[in-house]
């Protein structure tokens, strides 16, 4: 049989198939916007009626409305939605001052500090909840009074800290809450990392146990105050119902939420009742997820975001960018980036509580060759340790501007501990013990140094920096294996106690770091590594006291006891320290108003206007 | 008993000639034979021709083009292509064209290996269900039915989330997916094969049903499941490139092709077209000719049949 045309058709369908195939599963990934509608479609070309679509980051998406937000919750893309309909007292950060606090996004006047910084008063402006009735000094309390009884349930909970460290919250008229404090504590932290999380609660809507019940005083017992809590928290698991829940739509900011899908996608109308000074000016604040950069940025340039922001890998694209129509904001947030390390691992526990062993963790990190080949040199910046390396303060001590890479250095460290390196592969343990020069305790002869590592899956930079990592640390016999998951299902994993922490993570690397982007410039040790959701190092006395004299110490002695803390920290590399970046936005020449907040990395979409 | 061994050796003994000589006409009657199965079957061949090519570029390849697909380079990435880089250089430094080669190595393992495990799943499940018959090819088919109305890829991508694959995790997953096919098209030849003669007399002379299956049902079913094997190599593949491309293959350093094409296509813009394209065509060409080998054994069976 001699091939025809027929028999070409034979197989030219399996392979028109093929091509059709591959082609697809590419363009799956270009264009996946999951849910990216054609948002422009509906773009007005005057405020009045305009739809303006942000794009959600690739590393994380909304997926929880409540306000009282949980560990396994607790995100930026979570709180900056939140913020759109239930505003924090007060807002730190103004486009000019990072330390300001953003009086017209502040629901109280600044607080005022007496009897020697023991008591703090904060008095409420005229707000009203979207219901009609006023805001008032009961909706701080019902607030605190939920945060008492599910202290260990607060996401930014810190043993010591918010509500064990205020005696009593008693009104003072109907718009003051006056705080007396266990001591004297540092005005600006106690404002920037106590106070600027309180977010006032409509106790005439949300106080009752169930959604059939009456509204009543519950939050007033303790018992009564969880079974709130859990009404509330179940309710904001219920994603699906979060349009149409009347709970959702008793806000006192300027937007309420009109949709959302489960890929995250979110769709916020003006509150019509809103009191505030910036009445919002277009129709719809559209918030579109997208599960890759790359993805976004076909949208973007595509036309169907009106704000997004430009891949750390296609920085050298800004061109194209602004050619469509955009202008390029770059913002950072007030913001450290680790990788967090699993203290209670059965596995890698007793490897990563020893010191030499995390400091050849850090010592095979080479953030400046990762800045210069992979971000382009202008998309990041080094992070060596706990004090935010962008904006400049007066905190950072000089211990961290000094570069750890080194592999010679972390070769070194573990052959003198004990470890023999292989030409290829994993070093191994051979000298077992508690000696000065053995392995450590815990460490079996034979133990191998390979780690897993969990990086948030979605971003070509992140990849290739882990790549690079995990390459080098090869080199000084540490063996790295790379895994990629979303974000949400990182945080979930991670938290600070044996009790909660998944034991199958060793490494995590959920790509945004730690950020005091939730209300605060000031870059405290509490949050981050004793809070409820910080970081799994089981912190010992000393830093605790370091921590301590941060939150206490005031004038010219807060910025000597941040360097005392921050010397600690980086000589003892509770984490492996990693590039930070930069958001490089882009946003269309239409759209006015549009301000990313240094702190919060946030934006108040009542301030926009559509040309 | 050296007489008697010298005796005895001497009537097989052979010149070194003779001995470099003999098995020549049974190669040169194999190498005929492939001659002209290809005057007959030239997509084929060319299918045929295409993946020996790709084999010694994958296997053989890296022997002679020496890169270090291990450690990143962050001194050499994004290069264009060049004479120190024929293919360029990706986003960490890696040679394009020797990250090619390790990527097939993968491919290839992964596609043989997985229609491997596939056709002998297929080939099993369908033939007792076929020879078997009644109640049990009912059960057993409406297995296979409810397994098809499965997306594959749905099924890989919850695997590839659950875990991080391996490659033998990988083959056993691809494996395991991509056995239905076989398994319908060998419960079809077995049905028509156990009304055959030559089972029938089998049975009678009181053969048991196991043996029955695999001495005579099978081998007749082979012609069905080598063309059927060769397909699932390429669908593997594309299984395999699928999965990677959506980042839940091995993971990285390990090469794949799928996962070049997906990094590739976050420089798009940047015009980087050497991190997408031999990577794209070479999913293509290898999908392809597994495609058109397979096209052409399938004709050569059906041909035979048609003489029998």
């Amino acid at each position: 049989m001699k091939p025809t045309l027929r028999r070409w058709k034979s197989w030219l369908g399996p392979s028109v198939a093929t091509v059709i195939s591959v082609s697809l599963v590419a363009a799956m990934s270009v264009a996946d916007a999951t849910g990216a509608s054609a948002a422009t479609k509906k773009h007005a070309t005057a405020s009045k009626g305009a739809v303006v679509t942000m794009a959600e980051g690739a590393q994380g998406t909304p997926n929880n409305i409540m306000p009282f937000v949980s560990g396994a919750n607790n995100s930026a893309a979570n709180t900056n939605l939140q913020e759109q309909m239930w505003p924090t007292l007060y807002t730190i950060g103004t486009a000019s001052n990072v330390n300001a606090i953003n009086g017209p996004m502040s629901l109280a006047n600044p607080p005022v500090y007496t009897k020697g910084d023991t008591q703090v008063s904060v008095t409420l402006k005229p707000y009203k909840w979207s219901d009609g009735t006023p805001v008032t000094a009961r909706d701080v309390i019902f607030f605190m009074n939920l945060l008492k009884a599910n202290k260990t349930s607060w996401a930014h909970y810190t043993p010591g800290d918010m509500p064990t460290n205020v005696v009593s919250w008693t009104a003072k008229g109907t718009s003051t809450v006056v705080f007396k404090l266990n001591r004297a504590y540092n005005p600006t932290w106690f404002t920037d990392d106590e106070l600027a999380y309180i977010v006032p609660l409509p106790q005439q809507s949300w106080d009752k146990e169930s959604a059939t019940g009456a509204v009543g005083t519950y939050d007033t017992t303790t018992a009564g105050a969880k079974a709130v809590y859990n009404f509330l928290n179940t309710e904001g698991e219920s994603t699906a119902t979060y349009g149409s829940n009347p709970l959702w739509q008793v806000v006192d900011g300027a937007w309420k939420i009109q949709q959302y899908t489960s890929n995250g996608f979110v769709a916020l109308v003006p509150n019509t009742a809103y009191s505030g000074p910036d009445k919002p000016k277009i129709a719809k604040f559209e918030e579109e997820p997208f599960t890759s950069s790359t993805a976004e940025f076909n949208a973007l340039l595509g036309g169907t975001l009106d704000i997004g922001y430009v891949p750390l890998n296609d920085l050298a694209e800004q061109s194209r960018v602004t050619g469509a129509g955009f202008h390029v904001v770059r913002s950072e947030l007030v913001a450290v980036n680790m990788m967090s390390l699993n203290y209670y691992s059965p596995v890698v526990g007793p490897l990563v509580k020893q010191l030499y062993i995390r400091q050849a963790l850090n010592d095979v990190m080479d953030q400046p060759a990762q800045i210069s080949a992979i971000l382009d040199k202008a998309g990041g910046y080094v992070d060596y340790g706990p004090i935010p390396t962008v904006p400049k303060t007066p905190y950072m001590a000089p211990i961290q501007k000094k570069n750890p890479f080194n592999v010679s250095a972390a070769r070194k460290l573990l052959t003198s501990h004990g470890w023999k390196i292989p030409a290829n592969g994993a070093a191994a343990c051979v000298r077992p013990g508690t000696g000065s020069s053995d392995c450590g305790a815990g460490i079996k002869k034979g133990k191998t140094l390979t780690f897993s590592l969990l990086y948030v899956s979605g971003s070509g930079y992140l990849t290739a920096t882990m790549e690079n990592y995990k390459s080098d640390a090869s080199k000084a016999g540490i063996v790295v294996n790379l895994s990629q998951q979303p974000f949400n299902s990182i945080v979930g994993d991670i938290c600070g106690t044996p009790t909660c922490n998944s034991p199958g993570w060793q490494i995590a690397n959920w790509g945004a770091g730690f950020s005091w982007n939730f209300g605060s410039p000031y870059p405290v040790g509490s949050t981050m590594f004793e809070g409820h959701v910080g970081l799994d190092y089981p912190v010992p006395k000393k830093l605790a006291s370091l921590i301590t004299a941060t939150e206490t110490s005031s004038g010219p002695n807060t910025a000597k006891a941040m360097k005392a803390y921050d010397t600690w920290v980086i000589k003892n590399d509770p984490e492996v320290w990693q590039l930070e970046t930069y958001t490089i936005n882009a946003v269309s020449n239409k759209v006015k108003g549009v301000t990313f907040y240094p702190v919060t990395g946030n934006v108040f979409p009542q301030d926009f206007t559509v040309k | 008993m050296m007489q008697q061994a010298t005796t005895a050796t001497a009537p097989t003994s052979i010149s070194p000639d003779q001995a470099r000589r003999r098995p020549a006409p049974r190669a040169a009657s194999a190498l005929r034979a492939m001659g002209r199965w290809c005057r007959y079957h030239k997509l084929g061949c060319a299918g045929l021709v295409v993946i020996v090519v790709l084999t010694l570029f994958s296997f053989v390849g890296p022997l002679v083009y020496h890169t270090d697909q291990v450690h990143t380079n962050l001194t050499s990435v994004n290069l264009a292509p060049s004479l120190q880089h024929p293919l360029g250089t990706d986003n960490v430094g890696y040679d394009i064209l020797g990250r090619l080669m390790e990527g097939g190595q993968s491919s290839l393992e992964v596609g043989f290996a997985a229609a491997l495990l596939a056709s002998c799943i297929g080939t099993l499940w369908g033939a007792v269900s076929g020879y078997v018959g009644g109640w049990v090819d009912a059960l057993m088919m409406r297995v296979v039915d409810s397994a098809f109305a499965i997306p594959p890829l749905l099924l890989l991508l919850l695997v590839g989330t659950i875990f991080t694959p391996s490659v033998i995790e990988l083959i056993i997953v691809l494996g395991l997916v991509s056995w239905l096919v076989t398994a319908r098209l060998v419960r079809g030849d077995s049905l028509s094969l156990r009304t055959r003669e030559y089972v029938q007399a089998a049975i009678a002379v009181g053969a048991r049903n196991p043996r029955v299956v695999a001495r005579h049902v099978i081998p007749n079913a082979l012609g069905t499941i080598v063309v059927q094997t060769t397909f699932e190599v390429a669908n593997a593949i594309l299984l395999l490139a699928s999965l990677s491309f959506l980042g839940l293959g091995p993971a990285p350093p390990a090469a794949n092709w799928g996962a070049m094409l997906s990094n590739g296509l976050n420089y798009i813009y940047a015009g980087y077209w050497w991190q997408i394209y031999p990577a794209g065509l070479a999913i293509v060409v290898t999908v392809l000719a597994f495609n058109m080998l397979a096209e052409s054994v399938r004709d050569s069976f059906a041909a035979r049949l048609m003489h029998t």
